[in-house]
């Protein structure tokens, strides 16, 4: 052990390869522009379907029973944090992958659920802009996934 | 050819709690008389045996199918068990958070048995998919 001496410029060498941030080490991976547009994508899908809830989900509560309606804002919570979650994740290159992958269960969970429960209870027919975001729910599926294969983690390998 | 695989016992203790809790919710899923729902709300009892048939029909495809992923690929094994984690905590959440309001359970000594030892699958699942993930299991 004692003949194991490290030198100051040695020591200061070894300091300053673990004094560089998570953050800015994490930043330095540079994503591709297939990621950046589906993540940009992705929060742009979410957050207008939230938006339009919020304006217009009203209209669908009026129709259905009130612990019914109550699914729909709680899904809508989730989905939120999710994102939110799935944003930071990214930023900080920690378990994005894993999260991409927890939201395509609950978004894949939370649509068999609608599909078995509010199959014969309401007509989405009748809400046309709700309908928009029904219809469109395997894009989101195809984007979560395509997102988790594109994303670069090489900084969880280090 | 079934290869050899190399886990803990830990490992193998959460696998055979997870299948015998899959069995348990099968055979309570099964055997469930209708009578013992409550019938003031048939909206919501109907909901209820829709959504516990659709997911039987998940937990028994993932019954017979997670042995043959398991010994085919552990990479996919891992993914498989972070996707069956992740899909018994989503349905966990969403029964207490979301669906609380709208489930009907049935009354019955199998039913409480079921919703009372969901924690502990979740439990076996995540040690399950952090063993895949960070330890060094080998397949022969």
């Amino acid at each position: 052990m004692a003949d194991n001496k490290v030198s100051d410029i040695e020591m200061s060498a070894i300091l300053a390869a673990f004094a560089e941030s998570r953050e800015v080490k994490a930043n330095s991976i540079h994503q591709s522009k297939t990621f950046m547009a589906l993540i940009i994508f992705g929060n742009i899908y979410v957050f207008t379907s939230l938006v339009i809830y919020y304006l217009f989900g009203s209209n669908i509560h009026a129709s259905l029973d009130a612990d019914f309606t109550f699914v729909f804002a709680g899904r809508a919570n989730v989905m939120f944090w999710l994102v939110v979650s799935m944003n930071i994740s990214a930023y900080f290159n920690v378990g994005f992958k894993a999260l991409c992958l927890v939201s395509l269960v609950y978004t894949l969970n939370s649509t068999i659920d609608n599909v078995v429960l509010f199959s014969g209870l309401l007509d989405f027919g009748d809400h046309s802009y709700f309908s928009i975001f029904v219809i469109s729910r395997p894009i989101m599926f195809v984007v979560l996934a395509w997102m988790a294969l594109s994303f670069r983690d090489s900084l969880e390998g280090d | 050819m079934i290869k050899k695989l190399h886990f803990s016992k830990l490992f193998l203790i959460s696998l055979l709690i997870s299948y015998l809790y899959m069995t348990l919710v099968i055979y309570t899923i099964i055997t469930l008389p209708v009578s013992t729902f409550d019938t003031d709300s048939p909206e919501k009892v109907l909901a209820s045996v829709e959504l516990a048939y659709t997911r039987l029909t998940i937990i028994a495809v993932a019954f017979f199918g997670y042995p043959i992923v398991l010994f085919s690929s552990l990479k996919y094994a891992k993914y498989v068990t972070i996707a069956l984690t992740a899909w018994a905590i989503a349905m966990y959440i969403d029964d207490y958070l979301v669906l609380n309001k709208m489930i009907e359970y049935p009354k019955g000594v199998f039913v409480s048995a079921t919703l009372l030892l969901r924690p502990i699958l979740i439990i076996c699942l995540i040690w399950m998919s952090f063993e895949l993930t960070y330890s060094k299991s080998k397949l022969e």
